[in-house]
């Protein structure tokens, strides 16, 4: 029971490996485009 | 015509009640095997003494209100509201026997602060805080996060329609998957793959800064619990700044967008459907309102100079935007910052973002973007029906992992919550500004408690008057189950004084 449990979690794990690269690499495009904003305004100000 | 509720019902509620609290106590037995561990003979007491009582109280219910009735819309949730407060009283056990608190009332403040992932805290001298209390303040805010129900659901329960009640009651009205007992099952392993991720990603770059292996591991994983569940309690008291790690605050800013991303989601792209990261309604929401609410940061931070390097005003303004608008609460601030040397416009953004908060189903609180977007469609399309000739049909579409159609439940509910949360920060602000308090600071606070998010602007310390912690913790409680639920146990209270 547990052994087919671990097989089916690792299964939807490795199945699911290009997901957890899109939703990070989603997460860092925002932290890129807040980095360049955060650029962009101090070039301004100075 | 109110009716009174019966003694069956008061059973039943009783005895899943009983089951939540029974799993309370068995989790409580990790921190105390953990203090064994570490050879911390006092907190292993404190941790056995609450385990026992969590376990005495949830088998004395189990055992006297035995039923074999499955749960109504109105015994689930008055039992999903109970146990909340429950774990409160008992979450609460260990902190206050630690002397670490000053009151019991503290202790329960940072218990349903950890539950409800919010953040906020009471605690005293938090640098000499045992390691077994230290992991048991994250490890409320992992389980608090997760759902309190959905652990019990995932040892507790095998099969039940009753289930799917306890689940929405706990303010998450979406199934990831047909049963909600496998929804429950891929929550936690979401959360297990991410935990072996973040963790070794954090206690990497700690190893790299000078830390010891033991120390890193111990604090990545704390740090992973409060930034993945979108909590905010740290191991020090100086919180994200404590570490002096850019690269360290990028990981916490890469879990915590993760964390504010809806459990539905997750499982759409676990299952190759990676395209929905770009179509769906939520994340481009969430990204929109980022950009829209750190423009007011940046816009008010620059005007004022507070901090004229760029690296810098990413390092303080974005942190502290994405741990507000993710419902975290970390901060590379101390509290007083936000008053003293930031702009009224910066403070705005975070208390927009704060209020806002991230997706639904998941661990953030606050209105939630599907909502906002609810809205913003709802009142576009009230415009174009205006402007369109009477014959033209205007239908309410939009993506969230497949296209649906909003019918005016869906709307009205949307709606009725978004104002409730308003109604929610409103009442919060009030009440501390009667107490002397700045408006603005107290605005930023209540929205803190309400929409579980943890940045303190400074009012929140131990010395605060005892019926605005109870306020916060009302604002806390009600954030997190989103009020149906509540509501539901008021109206049960009333009935069973008025009704027949």
């Amino acid at each position: 029971m547990i052994l087919h449990s671990l097989k089916k979690g690792l299964f939807i794990v490795l199945r699911g490996a290009s997901g957890i690269f899109a939703e990070i690499s989603y997460a860092l495009v925002i932290i890129i485009l807040a980095l360049l904003v955060c650029i962009i305004f101090t070039l301004h100000a100075a | 015509m109110l009716l009174k509720p019966q003694i069956k019902d008061i059973k039943i509620t009783s005895f899943y009640l009983g089951r939540i609290i029974l799993g309370l106590g068995l989790v409580l037995i990790i921190p105390c095997l953990f203090a064994v561990l570490n050879q911390e003979i006092n907190p292993a007491l404190d941790f056995a003494i609450s385990s026992a009582i969590a376990l005495i109280a949830g088998f004395l219910l189990i055992t006297f209100c035995k039923s074999k009735e499955e749960l109504n819309w109105m015994q689930a949730m008055g039992m999903v509201s109970l146990s909340w407060i429950a774990a409160m009283f008992l979450g609460a056990i260990p902190l206050y026997l630690s002397g670490h608190w000053a009151s019991y009332l503290n202790a329960c403040f940072d218990a349903m602060s950890g539950f409800a992932t919010c953040g906020l805290t009471l605690v005293e001298d938090l640098a000499h805080l045992s390691r077994a209390h230290n992991l048991w303040r994250h490890l409320m805010m992992f389980v608090g996060g997760q759902g309190i129900v959905i652990i019990a659901l995932s040892l507790f329960v095998r099969s039940s329609s009753g289930a799917f009640k306890i689940y929405v009651g706990e303010a998450r009205e979406e199934k990831v998957m047909p049963s909600v007992i496998s929804t429950a099952r891929f929550i936690w392993l979401v959360s297990l793959v991410y935990l072996i991720l973040g963790t070794t990603t954090l206690a990497s770059i700690l190893t790299a800064e000078g830390f010891s292996l033991k120390s890193a591991i111990f604090h990545s994983s704390c740090i992973f619990m409060a930034a993945f569940d979108t909590g905010g309690f740290a191991p020090q008291s100086q919180n994200i700044a404590y570490y002096h790690s850019f690269a360290f605050e990028i990981t916490c800013m890469v879990l915590m967008i993760l964390g504010a991303l809806n459990f539905k989601l997750h499982y759409a792209l676990w299952s190759g459907n990676r395209r929905e990261i770009i179509r769906n309604i939520e994340t481009t929401t969430f990204f929109i309102t980022v950009m829209c609410a750190f423009l007011l940061v940046v816009i008010g931070l620059t005007k004022e100079g507070t901090y004229p390097a760029g690296l810098m005003l990413f390092r303080k303004g974005f942190f502290q935007l994405i741990s507000a608008h993710s419902g975290t609460g970390y901060m590379t601030i101390f509290a007083p910052q936000f008053i003293k040397e930031w702009p009224v416009f910066a403070i705005l953004g975070i208390i927009a973002a704060m209020g806002l908060g991230g997706a639904v189903c998941s661990t953030t609180g606050g209105i939630k973007v599907l909502r906002l977007s609810i809205f913003l469609k709802t009142l576009g399309n009230e415009i174009k029906k205006i402007m369109l000739p009477r014959s033209s049909v205007v239908t309410d579409k939009l993506h969230h992992v497949k296209d649906m159609v909003l019918d005016e439940r869906q709307v009205r509910m949307a709606l009725l919550i978004f104002l409730m949360y308003l109604g929610l920060y409103g009442i919060g602000a009030v009440f501390a500004s009667l107490y002397g308090f700045p408006f603005l600071a107290s605005l930023f606070e209540s929205v803190s408690a309400g929409a579980n998010v943890g940045l303190s602007c400074g009012i929140i310390n131990p010395s605060l008057p005892a019926l605005l912690k109870i306020i916060y913790i009302l604002q806390m409680w009600f954030g997190r189950l989103e009020f149906i639920a509540i509501f539901t146990l008021f109206g049960v209270l009333i009935a069973a004084v008025k009704g027949r």
